[in-house]
């Protein structure tokens, strides 16, 4: 009986181990869409990190492409808008299991539900 | 020679982290009699099995080497337990010498090709390779061909599976895994999501030269492993069975048990030793780049003073620094004594090779002297018991 618990145990270690591991580990592409949308144009040159890391730029009508590991992340954006007051956005957002994120500036500076849409993480 | 010592010392250092789990993993088989681990890429196979499917499920840094390594173990258990089974219906000599006169043959010829003023080089060539298979009886070792073989099978079967299997039947959505066709592992696979994920998690640097701790950390824990393993009931039937198998059975060890167990120790630490090496590299060869990787770690554990039957930690790890230290020293000396670098790479491998077929003739010729001396003692003890009776 007691190896039997022994069992239990190192399979439930294993399992919940595994999930950590999945979920903290897996790693997610972002692509920050810097594109014309209605009622907005898109900056010269938007700059953007994530979880406080590398600054990466992305021009206009560009796309820019990034990597996230794990789950839940921060995205601060910065661009100068037309009256050339530098415009600061932090958003925190979840990537999911499995997911790869897309997220549309525009959208995230009229403050549109779907400034972030999550795609398949292969696809 | 003109051989920079910073640079020799610094690329050994980083080799023998990469390699060491590798060659440990050969110990437990040997220490349980099962001789050197010729099936040392099932457990390779294995690792690489986890590093694919961590790959495919997207995890990197740390979390995707651990991820590899908590997928690797199953798959090693799985192949050590019938790699062991095999192993028990063959039992009395695994190791293949054949194959490793083959290949010291090889390399010995190519030193004379590059010396010697041949006219006809493709003959002696072929006369060279039938010369050492006359020395050496094959006769004597055909149970050794059958571990080749069913390497051989496994490998044939591992590359079945990558290549057809994986995509038409295991689903494998990553396009960095899948080759364009929809089926298929491609040929090498840019890890850089783990590359130096165990190096860089903890490590220190000293004049220019990083130390990976983290790396050593974890050589050192299955160093501790392999010798409480040693200390533990399981590890002196293993030593018993490994000095005679059949005193070993009649005082009640289950030698086929305990030599199971030891095989699916030495073959998890072999997929251990090949995830640590591919974080180190970070590029993975899927196919058959791991074929030799079995003969390189015997050839290592042999340098460092390990025999078929004895080998210990120290054994493995003066193998590896003299393995490697033969690796940076031989093209040089090539070139400085002889004028080619090419003849000090093939002295190595005829070394190397050349090394495991001395070990292994030696274990074979003292075990023949073994035997005829009990059989002596045998009919001296029947001799004495019928003048008695008389």
């Amino acid at each position: 009986m007691k190896k039997i618990y022994s069992w239990i145990i190192i399979f439930v270690v294993v399992v919940a181990g595994s999930y950590c591991l999945y979920t903290s580990g897996q790693q997610h592409q972002v692509m920050i869409e810097n594109t014309a949308l209605e009622g907005f144009k898109p900056p010269k040159s938007v700059s953007y990190s994530f979880n406080n890391g590398k600054e990466m730029k992305v021009g206009s009508g560009k796309k820019g492409r990034a990597f996230v590991k794990g789950t839940s992340h921060q995205l601060k954006v910065a661009f100068k808008n037309d009256e050339g007051k530098i415009v600061e956005i932090t958003k925190d957002f979840k990537a999911g299991i499995n997911k790869n994120i897309v997220i549309s500036i525009g959208n995230m500076v009229q403050n549109n539900e779907n400034w972030i849409i999550e795609t398949e993480l292969y696809k | 020679m003109g051989i920079n010592l910073k640079t020799a010392f610094n690329d050994t250092f980083i080799r023998v982290g990469m390699n060491i789990v590798l060659v440990l993993s050969l110990i437990p088989m040997i220490q349980s009699g099962t001789g050197l681990n010729f099936g040392m890429p099932l457990g390779v196979e294995a690792g690489l099995l986890g590093a694919v499917i961590s790959i495919e499920l997207g995890l990197t840094g740390f979390q995707g080497f651990l991820g590899a390594i908590l997928i690797a173990v199953p798959f090693s258990i799985i192949f050590g337990y019938l790699y062991g089974q095999i192993l028990n219906k063959v039992k009395g000599g695994e190791m293949m010498i054949a194959t490793y006169v083959g290949f010291s043959s090889v390399a010995f010829m190519c030193i004379m090709w590059i010396i010697l003023p041949f006219k006809r080089p493709d003959m002696i060539w072929a006369y060279g390779g039938e010369a050492l298979r006359t020395t050496i009886s094959i006769e004597s070792y055909w149970d050794k061909i059958l571990g080749k073989i069913l390497g051989l099978f496994i490998n044939g079967v591992y590359q079945l599976i990558v290549l057809y299997g994986m995509g038409n039947i295991i689903s494998i959505n990553n396009p960095q895994l899948i080759l364009s066709r929809g089926s298929g592992v491609r040929n090498a696979i840019d890890l850089k999501g783990v590359r130096k994920a165990l190096d860089n998690l903890w490590a220190l640097k000293i004049v220019e030269q990083t130390i990976p701790l983290a790396t050593f950390a974890v050589i050192l824990l299955l160093c501790i492993f392999i010798i409480w393993i040693k200390k533990t009931k399981l590890g002196q039937d293993m030593r018993a069975i490994g000095q005679d198998m059949e005193i070993a059975k009649s005082s009640g060890i289950m030698v086929d048990r305990t030599r199971i167990i030891a095989i699916v120790i030495s073959t998890v630490l072999a997929s251990f030793g090949q995830i640590i090496f591919l974080q180190n590299i970070g590029t993975m060869n899927t196919y058959n780049s791991h074929e030799q990787i079995g003969m390189f770690s015997i050839a290592a554990l042999l340098i460092g003073g390990a025999s078929v039957s004895k080998a210990s930690i120290s054994n493995a790890v003066t193998g590896v620094i003299l393995f490697h230290l033969m690796f940076i020293i031989s093209p040089r000396a090539g070139k400085e004594l002889i004028g080619s670098a090419q003849i000090g790479e093939y002295f190595r491998v005829f070394i190397s090779y050349g090394i495991i077929t001395l070990v292994l003739v030696t274990h074979q010729w003292r075990r023949d002297k073994e035997k005829k001396l009990e059989r002596e003692r045998a009919f001296q003890l029947y001799m004495s018991k019928g003048s008695e009776q008389q």
